[in-house]
């Protein structure tokens, strides 16, 4: 039977490599039958950001995108998105404005709970 | 039985946002019915400390984690939830620290202490 995993995300998706080792790990879970959510905040909202117009390094808009189609659930802390300007219309379809009281949902129901942060 | 959720802070208040960020974890884990630690490391153990005096504009983060202290919770069962907020030992005898110099309410742990919180968490947030 397939587990839970939640990853939890809080820094820019290209000052490091967190977004990307994010969509790997998302990717090799999903792929295995698993529940794969992931909860960015701080700094980690900017991975969800439309029109990202990364090349030569991977584009966490495109790379969020395709996985959000199979399945990553993703959600993104609204008083982070509030604090950077962030509205809905700049962020990616499939990825919701959330709170701490979902994380804490999160942490309760998954199996595995990854921080990648700075 | 409830989860338990351990916040580490490795980094020191006020040059950049993770020990607020640290702190509002904290409390929304309490808040949430989840057993939240906040366990201070390495530079992380700044944020203990006492009579912080923030500059205008910035929150005093002395005062907030006072509140967090004080504050009472539920957890699922019902019982009376609250927050709990350690100083790994070692970090503040490097930097010239004492147990007279934190906010009171923070307990200081020694390497095994920390290794315990950590072993005994369901999830841990690291900032």
């Amino acid at each position: 039977m397939g587990k839970t995993l939640t990853l939890f995300l809080a820094t820019t998706p290209y000052s490091g490599e967190n977004a990307h080792t994010a969509l790997r790990l998302a990717e090799a879970a999903l792929a295995k039958g698993h529940r794969v959510a992931l909860f960015a905040s701080g700094d980690g909202v900017h991975a969800f950001q439309v029109q990202q117009g990364a090349q030569g390094i991977p584009n966490a808009e495109a790379g969020f995108r395709e996985l959000l189609e199979r399945g990553l659930q993703v959600e993104l802390c609204g008083t982070c998105l509030r604090f950077r300007g962030l509205t809905p219309e700049l962020l990616l379809p499939g990825a919701a404005p959330s709170s701490l009281q979902r994380l804490c949902r999160l942490v309760e129901e998954s199996d595995a709970f990854l921080t990648l942060g700075g | 039985m409830a989860k338990a959720l351990c916040i580490v802070l490795r980094r020191p208040p006020y040059g950049g946002i993770h020990a607020a960020e640290a702190v509002r974890h904290l409390n929304g884990g309490v808040a949430n019915g989840l057993e939240t630690t906040l366990l201070l490391v390495s530079d992380g153990v700044y944020l203990a400390r006492a009579a912080q005096a923030a500059a205008s504009g910035w929150t005093s983060l002395s005062d907030v984690l006072v509140q967090v202290l004080r504050y009472r919770g539920r957890l699922p069962d019902g019982s009376e939830n609250q927050a709990w907020v350690y100083a790994h030992g070692p970090s503040l005898a490097a930097r010239g620290l004492g147990e007279g110099d934190l906010l009171s309410g923070v307990e200081v742990v020694d390497d095994d202490g920390a290794a315990l919180l950590l072993a005994g968490s369901h999830a841990t947030l690291v900032y």
